[in-house]
């Protein structure tokens, strides 16, 4: 990794070195040999007896073993057990050393590469089920179901939800987190980069694997998949489980990573106070990364058991428990819900002080804050069971600590108006992105409470209430805080800037559609419109239709920045090396961000909000300038 | 200080507007029995709550965003530092902490006055909204004598039993029979056990403000005083349907609703057992239980032919 100037060794041609193409191949091959081989009589294996679902489980495991053989994961420990030397060339290849476009298809260590492999399966992550979101608000536009049959537009749903939901769990965390969080603290590199590589194959494998439902007909559980429905399904069920395994085990990885960076890896004079938000966020959803996601990824292993072993874990009629299904997986769902919101915030929190020119308000409050939420995401769970057979005495308890939520949830508020209030506020793109934040987490957290206080819960519980509300956080906050980080840093990473005209465009379609499509759903719920209905009663018809063409807008709103997306990307303008004057230490690193980040580790002096002072955040050669701190920068 | 001012005219002028349109938009929030009385007033209650803390915010955004925009961004200079106050921070944290507490306890009280009938509360025995197979098995459900004479002082129970896909409903007020459709009289206390024979449902009369999940294996209840007589049609406004994921047609899991006058009501449950009893369905039924193991009921007798599901 040090020899970034030195002469490089000659490179084999590209198909010869592992990339994705290969993993591709040999994953289907595997994948296919398996369940068509053992799935058919009179195939190219004897099927030993073996049952449909222990059977794709093997087929899944066999492409999921043989995507990684393709990658070259296995190649240096196998090398390693052998005694065989490893090369200069695959060493140099495996950080990205060569640069070049192909390194993003590789088994790559650097931080930087991962972080775009994210950022950019999760745009296509995003169309994709966006897309289907489009085809089942189509479904809603008559109370029959005339353009798919209940069996598909179920199946639609599942898709939607887990594609969306496995996106979102890595929306922020995976790609700014990635590529931003060994730049803020000034690391040369990450704690665990081979680990980190893994994490981004498996979320990749995840993401790709779900829609394979479809081909074995499809899983009709939503993205709870409760048991024992669950135990039902087709075999389509078994790649919803494959696939939050992946995710689970993805995300688990991504958080031990970035929890051990942050902690070890800062640079020094790099206090916790002088950390970014955005830093603190993602320590914050990293820690509940590392602790919830297991438990995802055991509840799924056991309906998987009870799917290809009959175990009957959950099955009441062999003893199991449906209820507890239910228990495990929301002690699981809901710090997911923070692992998805609260590095949102962190980025909003960072984007307002650049935009407005001055410190954040209230850091310590902030940080407090985000904590708090973490902290308490772990004692509400049984909010989503208050009608589902909870305990009775335990109703008061669980709505009392949901509600609590809106204390530290306040004080991130406070953080953001008090930066506004006063500001010299300049009005780019990530900033309306980031503006836009607030109003639609506090429609999240207002319609929040209606299903968080028992009462109104029981009329609105699993109704399109929740469903708005969810879209409210999950969408309004997440998904507009991740637009505010492509178009904040895409000059840091591209070293162009995007079209401002068109990411307006795309800000206000976006905005509008966003709020039309879910506040007429929060209207559809209190109607009282269950969710996962293909057909509905004829008078719910007009609130539907209303939402549908709102959601086309927002369906559209996509176009104007995939569009600007690309081509800024390959021919927008060129960006000045710091076009927001941000004092953050990323922004202090040249373009494109050599292989190392930085070439010294750097001396950190203050934080990064302090836009009053004249001294920079920090000393990026402390070898150079020792004992004569810079001034006047 | 002048800006804090505006600020507070401003919300308050915006407050009261919201307040108002609270309280002449009609809400769909229907109010079809005793107990969907507090739900209806909880919901009416946080969205008057709500209004002050929605326009707070929007207006110190909005005022923000307007009156501090950079004119000339080129040239507009570092602002300093909003002075930290802890004052305002502690303020602020404890205004929504009054605010959580108001909430929280508003909503047990009325959970407490929603969670037991007036005359079910008065025996003592239907406190719990769920009770594992073990423990209910000792005595009927609400505390009422098997095969003991239904009148109208007492609760009604309705069992409300969820498969894929349709809902079954027992009385056991009268002789365990059991309905395709939902009758209950006005006026008169049900509670509905709800329980379900293979996945999860969730049994909800939108109406009438009833929802409780339907979990095999066990028996959850709920209660309800209906006020208003009702009749539904197939697929009409007020029946009761599934609120829970359960398969390819949950979508259709619907079963008539009606409410009728308490001898109306009596009449058709007296009739509707004495046919059962006649064509021997009756006896052919599995004895009335909090909850049911289908598959493993070896004895369980076959189905009459003319039963149709
Ligand atoms: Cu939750
Ligand atoms: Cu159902």
């Amino acid at each position: 990794m040090a020899v970034a100037t030195g002469v490089m060794p000659a490179r084999r041609s590209w198909l010869m070195r592992p990339n994705m193409l290969w993993a591709f191949v040999l994953g289907i091959a595997a994948f296919v040999f398996v369940v068509w081989g053992l799935g058919h009589d009179g195939g190219l294996l004897p099927s030993w007896g073996l049952e449909i679902n222990q059977i794709m489980f093997l087929g899944y495991g066999a492409a999921i073993l043989f995507f990684f053989i393709g990658l070259g994961v296995f190649n240096e420990p196998v090398k390693w057990l052998l005694g065989i030397p490893i090369s200069e060339e695959e060493e140099l290849e495996r950080y990205g050393a060569y640069g070049g476009i192909d390194r993003y298809f590789r088994y790559t260590l650097d931080h930087k590469v991962i972080g775009i492999q994210y950022m950019v399966t999760i745009l296509a992550a995003f169309c994709l089920g966006g897309f289907i979101a489009m085809l089942i608000r189509t479904e809603l536009l008559t109370p029959n179901a005339r353009f798919t049959d209940p069996e598909t537009y179920l199946s639609l749903v599942t898709e939607h939800s887990v594609i969306m939901l496995v996106m979102a769990s890595s929306i922020i965390i995976g790609s700014f987190g990635n590529y931003f969080i060994p730049l803020f603290i000034g690391s040369k590199r990450m704690a665990f980069p081979r680990i980190e590589a893994l994490s981004f194959w498996l979320f990749l494998l995840a993401i790709v694997i779900m829609p394979t439902a479809l081909f074995f007909g499809g899983s009709q559980t939503g993205w709870t998949g409760y048991a024992p429905l669950a135990d039902q399904m087709h075999a389509g069920h078994d790649a919803y489980i494959t696939t939050w395994a992946l995710a689970g085990t993805a995300n688990t990885l991504v958080g031990i990573n970035l929890v051990a960076t942050i902690w070890l890896m800062r640079a020094p004079g790099m206090t916790w106070s002088r950390m970014n938000l955005t830093c603190w966020s993602v320590l914050v959803g990293a820690i509940l990364d590392w602790l919830a996601m297991p438990i995802m990824v055991a509840v799924q292993s056991m309906v998987g058991f009870d799917r290809a072993l009959l175990t009957g874990l959950f099955v009441p009629v062999q003893g199991g428990s449906a209820f507890f299904y239910e228990n495990v997986f929301w002690t699981f769902g809901h710090p997911e819900v923070y692992i998805l919101a609260i590095p949102g915030m962190g980025i909003v929190l960072d984007i307002l002080p650049v935009f407005t020119r001055r410190p954040i308000y209230a850091y310590r409050a902030a940080v407090v804050g985000m904590l708090g939420i973490g902290l308490l995401s772990w004692f509400v769970w049984q909010h989503h069971l208050f009608v589902s057979g909870l305990t009775p005495g335990l109703r008061p308890f669980f709505m009392f600590s949901t509600e609590m939520i809106s204390f530290p949830t306040g004080l991130v508020f406070l953080a953001a108006l008090g930066t506004l209030y006063g500001g010299a506020i300049r009005f780019k793109t990530a900033m309306l992105f980031a503006v836009a934040f607030f109003p639609d987490f506090l429609l999240g957290g207002f319609s929040g409470i209606f299903v968080s206080d028992v009462p109104s819960d029981v009329q609105l519980h699993g109704s399109y209430w929740v469903q708005a509300h969810f879209h409210f956080i999950l969408m309004g906050a997440t998904l507009f805080a991740f637009f505010a980080g492509i178009y904040f840093w895409f000059p840091k990473f591209t070293g162009r800037r995007l079209n401002e005209r068109l990411g307006q465009v795309h800000f206000w379609l976006m905005w509008i559609g966003f709020n039309g499509t879910f506040i007429t759903l929060a209207i559809v719920g209190i109607m009282g419109m269950s969710r996962r209905y293909a057909t509905y009663f004829p008078y719910l018809q007009g609130v539907n239709v209303t939402a549908t063409i709102f959601a086309y807008l927002l369906g559209i709103s996509i176009i104007p920045f995939l569009w600007n997306f690309i081509y800024s990307w390959g021919w927008g303008e060129k960006a000045e090396e710091n076009p927001y004057q941000s004092r953050s230490l990323e922004w202090q690193v040249p373009t494109p961000i050599p292989v190392d980040n930085f070439e010294e580790i750097p001396l950190v002096l203050s934080g990064p909000y302090e836009y009053w002072s004249n001294q920079p955040m920090a000393i990026l050669k402390p070898s150079e300038s020792a004992g004569t701190p810079a001034a006047g920068n | 200080m002048r800006h804090a001012i505006r600020i507070a005219i401003i919300w308050i002028v915006v407050t009261a507007i919201l307040e108002v349109l609270i309280g002449i938009v009609p809400i769909p929030s229907p109010v079809g029995s005793d107990e969907g009385e507090g739900i209806h007033q909880t919901i009416y209650m946080l969205f008057y709550l709500g209004a002050p803390i929605f326009a707070f915010v929007w207006v110190v955004l909005l005022y923000g965003l307007i009156t501090y925009r950079a004119r000339d961004p080129q040239t507009e200079t570092e602002r300093p530092p909003m002075p930290g106050s802890n004052a305002l921070i502690l303020l602020w944290a404890g205004i929504t902490f009054l605010i959580v507490l108001f909430m929280a306890g508003w909503g047990t009280f009325t959970l407490h006055e929603i969670t037991q009938p007036p005359s079910v509360a008065a025996e003592g025995s239907a406190a719990s909204t769920r009770s594992h197979p073990g423990a209910t098995n000792q005595k009927q459900p609400g505390g009422l004598p098997a095969g003991s004479v239904y009148t109208n002082a007492r609760p009604l129970i309705v069992q409300a039993i969820g498969q894929q896909w349709f809902w079954t409903f027992r009385y056991p007020s009268f002789g365990g029979m059991e309905t395709k459709e939902l009758v209950v009289p006005v006026g008169v206390p049900v509670l509905f056990h709800i329980t379900s024979l293979d996945v999860v449902h969730s049994f909800w009369i939108y109406e009438e403000d009833v929802k409780e999940d339907a979990v095999p294996g066990q028996d959850n209840t709920a209660w309800m005083v209906a006020r208003f007589p009702i009749h539904t049609e197939v697929n009409g406004k007020n029946s009761a349907y599934c609120n829970e994921l359960c398969g390819l047609w949950h979508g259709y899991m619907v079963a008539n609703v009606t409410v009728e006058k308490y001898s109306a009501f009596k009449s058709w449950a007296t009739h509707m057992e004495s046919y059962e009893k006649s064509t021997g369905l009756l006896k052919n039924l599995p004895s009335y239980a909090p909850v049911y193991y289908p598959a493993s009921n070896a004895n369980f007798p076959p189905a009459p032919q003319d039963q149709s599901p």
